[in-house]
């Protein structure tokens, strides 16, 4: 793999003096981590840079097709209008380990990860907690540096991070950061990607299944914090090693995901879409995101995807049902009633694309006497089933089939009696 | 002031007193005591009060103020702490409601924080605040954030909230450690109220003073130092306690100057039934006929009853002899006598309030949950069934019924237990000026280190801070224990919270709240939570086996299942209900002061356990102790005859507490000549009286302080009697009875002579059946007792 080095920054000269560990064979802290430790007004703060090539690939694709994502993408992901005017070449992806994962003013920020493109490189910058003592100095780096970001791109930030990050700054009674700014958290945008295929929607899950990346000799987040104890007792910094590695794959993964994400939205808006061999779950999510942003013809390309690839069952009825019913709000009835049939006469026949059909025959094709025979079929194909599907029943069937049977009947007489009131415009009226 | 008081039941109560006069059960009436009507002391508008709010004030037919409200008034206006000690009903929400909405008007950027000790009473609060500020037309905001305000309206009410309204458990575990989510808040907090501060007393009061102690710290790292108001019923210290739990030194404002209709306060004493055995008639069984004279003539009523299960047999009682539907009332036809206690649901609640505020509902039997400032409209007559257990509570309990004007009634029914039995003999005692102390303790070790992790998290410790009584425990002591077990990290003069974890969820204020196991009734296919019950009642309640009351219905539980905190039971009807026994034993720990003086390793003893009597007397003890009690069986008791017609076994584990403990020992020459069965039986006697009598002293909940006996213990090798505290540590009940043992003793001889029974029953030594002849063998303990101590 072609791992990045860590940058050229010299590490200023041996271990300080406040790392005691330095005196025995505990190596120091910038013999494990190399960085240096940046002067704020609040004194120093311990900072790691490392420099990834936008040629470097994680996750399937290389760093600088994030380059390419637009605003308006970056809105649809992230449900925020304000995301549009956005683009991720000034944008900050954000990861922070904490003491705890209970919250609250006690729950300490120690390692911040920040990634953002500088030139040709995306750049990692960590800011380290090197004790309790020394957070006024990395809540000063912190505010230095995040000011100059335009956007921020977080994975549960909203819930988590940044709260926790304005915790510490109001502790420090200092403006918190990146309020301003424009969220995207990713977590929501892959629930609703990939929620439905995906046992659980957390990082590493996510990195597995739809980076494609696994991660050896990763430490589980929920082990961090004794990590950092340690440290704090007996100073070696190798218990750290594999936090910074974590944090930094974290930050990695952000913009990785995002990518991702948006390479995913971005693939069934053009005609043939961009991808193909997607999970049929993954296209009914697709399908029901692009409905929900008013983007109709992707939505149908997507559910007809979804349902091409899929053999019937209940997946296909959902999907079948509100691509059906999206044609039909679209003004394409036909459309619809042509779906509809198609599905009715699968094997075995649905009994709710039955019912559709006939609605669409009803009121929008007015051709009863075919809406008629649609429901007759479905009459006996329910008193066939052992157990009616959800939301048809015999009753309703039968109600539909008294209604149709007197239209019918009118349309009938009409056509008999010598000068028919035109249907639905009510008696003319005349002064 | 507070709503107009119409009597409602047109002379009714007049004809219920005559009728109590008249009846058979005249003689059972010890004292009959008519307080008469008092006129008001009235004082005008202070000036400076914002015309506004005089306006709202006229509006409501209020002219003048009582004098002690202009007093509060007065002297918070000067920035000064105060806390207002008048009985119910008095105005007293005026005393911190007018400063706080005249703050709050001329600065809108005024923060106020209200606590109460329940969610019901808070909301109740909520809502005549909030009338008041709708009246104002100002745009003031007053929020209830607890448990059930929904995470959405959070938000809101941690930005905009001018007086925010809760309950001390949610500053502990909610607001305190999210200060910085409470900014605005913290930074402009001016006043804090807290009301109904004679409940904070004992292990509760004493975590509630190390909340505030959290809440000092916050207000000050965010600049502000708010002002306390604090409300009490009538208690001995009112401003040792509000000064204790508040860490301010206090104003006192105790003059009442509302007026108030003539009340009768009825001592009751139900008839003895059997006089060797001192038996007499089931208080419960008279508090009911009580209720029914009064709810006959249509008299608006409240029983209060000590327990919830007694509530629910008063409530089938009454129900029963009314007329009224059993159970649940079937549609369209609600029952006009409810029940109303701690483990019925919030809706059920709040419906039963409704009623008897509109006068659909006309007697309610209610625990002390009523006994609170819940508004319920105005009551008639309450019937107390049972000493309950202080004075304070008592007038509580008494001063729901009538307002200003019009008669009103309170008869208190005692029942065999000796405190009882002392106050319905001696009410000049309980009229008297109020003997009870409202005890907290602080600075007990383990509620001050929990309460030390809790602000640690909340705020790093800063070198030379102080928690708490430095004198006892210096908090950079307790601060380094934290260090060692690896829940702070000292660095920079500093003290770091430095834990994965949250420490306010696993700290309980009160041991109700936080552990409940709930009841669930699988009658029908669709099984339903009906209830719940702390842990500690768990045992003694909902055992395999039990009958559980809940509104008048008898359920029997078939399953309890300790780790889920889960009972499962189903609707019976049964002719019994259940009572379980705990076994208990008790190990001494260390010994703190002895007969010789302190042991050369003790501790500094604080406050009255320092004054030690001369050495005769029986010799005392103060000490740690370690008790263990594991519950063994349950009795069936039979509805009404109150026979004893069976018993089960109880399978659960046992429970261990350490704790404090004050014991005495019997020197030989004072158990010689007697057999081991009369010492045995003796001893048991001085130990029910005690462990009976002591609460009149400590206001305390008699459940707080227990008594243990051993006729020869192995480590005093003399027949000794044990008082502990229930609380792990501690709560200073054990040491201030150290101190206060001659006094006790001397109770507990006036209850001895006064008491006709010849070898002892339940109103003084305890039933002779059980423990055998214990009374001339107590007396002579406490003869013993008492003349060596008064001649040294």
């Amino acid at each position: 793999m072609n791992r990045p080095l860590p940058s050229p920054d010299a590490p200023e000269g041996r271990a300080g003096a406040c790392d005691p560990a330095a005196a025995g064979t505990v190596p120091s802290l910038q013999e494990v981590l190399p960085g240096r430790r940046l002067e704020t007004p609040a004194g120093p703060c311990y900072h790691v840079r490392w420099e990834h090539p936008l040629c470097f690939r994680y996750g399937a694709a290389p760093l600088l097709e994030a380059l390419a994502v637009s605003g308006r993408t970056l809105a649809v992901l992230g449900r925020d209008e304000s995301l549009e005017e956005v683009t991720l070449a000034r944008a900050c992806f954000i990861d922070t380990e904490t003491t705890g994962l209970a919250g609250g003013t006690g729950t300490y920020v120690f390692l911040v990860g920040v990634g953002w493109f500088e030139g040709d490189l995306f750049v990692v910058d960590q800011y380290f907690m090197e004790d309790y003592d020394r957070e006024p100095s990395l809540i000063a780096a912190l505010e230095e540096n995040l000011r100059r970001f335009e956007a921020v791109v977080s994975f549960n930030g909203k819930a988590f991070d940044l709260p926790l990050l304005e915790t510490r700054f109001i502790l420090a009674r200092r403006p918190p950061p990146l309020r301003a700014q424009p969220h995207l958290d990713l977590l929501a945008a892959a629930r609703r990607l990939w929620g439905l295929r995906l046992e659980s929607c957390s990082l590493q899950t996510l990195e597995r299944a739809v980076l494609g990346e696994t991660r050896a000799g990763d430490i589980p987040g929920r082990l961090v914090p004794q990590h950092y104890f340690r440290y704090l007792r007996n100073r070696d910094p190798r218990v750290l090693k594999p936090v910074f590695e974590h944090n930094r794959r974290d930050v990695l993964s952000l913009l990785s995901l995002a990518c991702r994400a948006a390479r995913r939205f971005e693939s069934f808006l053009e005609d043939p879409p961009g991808e193909d061999g997607v999970h049929p779950l993954d296209l009914y999510s697709l399908a029901r995101l692009y409905r929900a942003h008013g983007l109709g013809e992707a939505a149908v390309r997507c559910y007809r995807a979804c349902l091409d690839s899929l053999p019937s069952g209940p997946l296909a009825d959902r999907a079948g049902l509100e691509c059906v019913r999206l044609l039909r709000r679209l003004g394409r009835a036909p459309e619809a009633a042509a779906l509809s049939r198609e599905l009715a006469d699968a094997r075995p026949p649905r009994l709710w694309a039955l019912v559709e059909l006939a609605k669409d025959l009803e009121h929008r094709l007015k051709d009863y006497r075919g809406a008629l025979e649609v429901v007759d079929r479905a009459v006996g194909l329910a008193e066939g089933l052992r157990l009616p599907e959800t939301g048809v029943t015999l009753e309703a069937l039968a109600h539909r089939r008294d209604r149709l049977q007197r239209r019918l009947r009118r349309a009938e007489r009409r056509a008999l009696r010598p000068d028919p009131a035109p249907p639905e415009s009510g008696p003319a009226f005349s002064p | 002031m507070d709503r107009a008081a119409a009597p409602r039941s047109d002379g009714g109560l007049a004809a219920a007193l005559d009728d109590i006069r008249r009846s058979e059960r005249a003689s059972c009436v010890t004292a009959w005591v008519t307080l008469p009507e008092r006129p008001g002391e009235y004082a005008d508008f202070p000036s400076w009060l914002d015309p506004r709010i005089v306006e709202v004030l006229r509006a409501r037919g209020i002219e003048r103020l009582y004098r002690h409200q202009a007093e509060a008034l007065e002297a918070v206006r000067d920035g000064r702490d105060v806390v207002v000690v008048t009985p119910t009903a008095s105005g007293k929400t005026l005393c911190y409601n007018l400063p706080v909405l005249q703050a709050t008007v001329s600065d809108p950027a005024t923060r106020s924080l209200y606590l109460f000790p329940t969610k019901a009473l808070a909301q109740d609060q909520m809502d005549e605040v909030h009338d008041f500020v709708t009246a104002l037309g100002l745009d003031l905001k007053t929020f209830t954030y607890d448990g059930d305000t929904p995470p959405a309206a959070r938000r809101a009410v941690r930005a905009a909230g001018h007086i925010v309204v809760t309950n001390p458990d949610m500053l502990h575990t909610g607001i305190l450690p999210h200060h910085t989510k409470w900014v605005k808040l913290f930074e402009n907090l001016s006043y804090v109220v807290i009301d109904e501060i004679h409940n904070y007393r004992g292990v509760f009061g004493s975590h509630v003073a190390n909340v505030i102690r959290r809440l000092h710290r916050i207000a000050e790292f965010y600049g502000s130092r708010p002002v306390f108001i604090c409300c009490s019923a009538t208690i001995a210290n009112p401003l040792e306690l509000a000064s204790t739990l508040t860490g301010r030194k206090m104003v006192l404002v105790d003059k009442n100057g509302a007026p108030s209709g003539p009340r009768h306060f009825i001592f009751y004493n139900p008839p003895v039934v059997n006089r060797e055995l001192g038996i007499r008639r089931s208080a419960v069984l008279e508090a009911s006929r009580l209720a029914q004279t009064f709810l006959r003539r249509g008299v608006p009523t409240i029983v209060f009853a000590r327990s919830r299960v007694t509530t629910e047999v008063l409530l089938s009682y009454i129900k029963e002899a009314l007329g009224e539907p059993a159970g649940r009332e079937p549609e369209g036809r609600p029952s006009r006598v409810r029940g109303y206690r701690g483990g019925y649901l919030p809706s059920q609640r709040r419906e039963i309030e409704r009623g008897l505020r509109d006068g659909s509902v006309q007697g309610v039997v209610s625990t002390n949950a009523l006994e609170l400032g819940i508004d319920i409209g105005t009551l008639e007559a309450a019937v107390i069934t049972g000493y309950p257990g202080t004075v304070a509570s008592t007038w509580q309990q008494a001063g729901r019924v009538g307002r200003r004007t019009g008669e009103s009634a309170a008869c208190l029914v005692a029942t065999s237990a000796p405190l009882d039995q002392f106050i319905v003999t001696n009410p000049e005692y309980f009229l008297g000026k109020s003997p009870e102390h409202g005890l907290i303790d602080p600075d007990n070790p383990q509620i001050r280190s929990l309460h030390l992790k809790c602000a640690a998290f909340e705020l790093p410790f800063v070198d030379g801070e102080h928690f708490g009584d430095e004198e006892r425990t210096p908090t950079s002591r307790l601060l380094g224990r934290l260090e060692a077990a690896g829940f702070v990290r000292h660095v920079g003069g500093r003290w770091h919270w430095s834990a994965d974890a949250f420490p306010a969820e696993s700290v309980s204020l009160r041991s109700a709240d936080a552990d409940n196991f709930v009841i669930i009734d699988t009658t029908d296919p669709q099984p339903r939570v009906i209830g719940e019950v702390d842990r500690f009642s768990a045992p003694m309640l909902i055992h395999e086996g039990a009958i559980y009351l809940h509104e008048g219905r008898q359920y029997h539980v078939d399953r309890l299942d300790w780790e889920e905190q889960k009972a499962y039971c189903h609707e019976v009807d049964s002719d019994y209900y259940t009572d379980a026994n705990l076994a208990v034993e008790v190990k001494v720990l260390s010994v703190e002061l002895g007969p010789g003086g302190p042991p050369e390793d003790a501790r500094r003893v604080p406050g009255p356990a320092r004054t030690r009597t001369a050495e005769g007397g029986l010799p005392r003890y103060l000490g740690e102790v370690s008790v263990t009690a594991v519950p063994t069986i349950y009795k069936k008791i039979k509805f009404h005859t109150h026979e004893n017609i069976g018993w089960g076994r109880v399978n659960l584990p046992e429970q261990t507490l350490h704790t404090e403990a004050v014991w005495f020992t019997l020197p030989p020459d004072v158990t010689s000549g007697l057999a081991s069965e009369e010492v045995q039986a003796g001893l048991v006697g001085l130990g029910t009286l005690m462990a009976n009598v002591a609460p009149l002293f400590l206001m305390c909940d008699s459940r707080d302080i227990r008594a243990f006996t051993e006729v020869r213990s192995p480590f005093t090798r003399l027949p000794t009697v044990y008082l502990y505290d229930r609380y792990p540590g501690g709560i200073g009940l054990a040491r201030r009875l150290y101190g206060l043992s001659a006094e006790v003793f001397r109770a507990a001889v006036r209850l001895v002579e006064a008491c006709a029974c010849s070898e002892g029953c339940p109103s003084c030594v305890g039933p002779a059946a059980e423990v055998g002849p214990a009374k001339p063998a107590t007396a002579r303990f406490l003869e013993a007792a008492l003349r060596e101590d008064e001649t040294p």
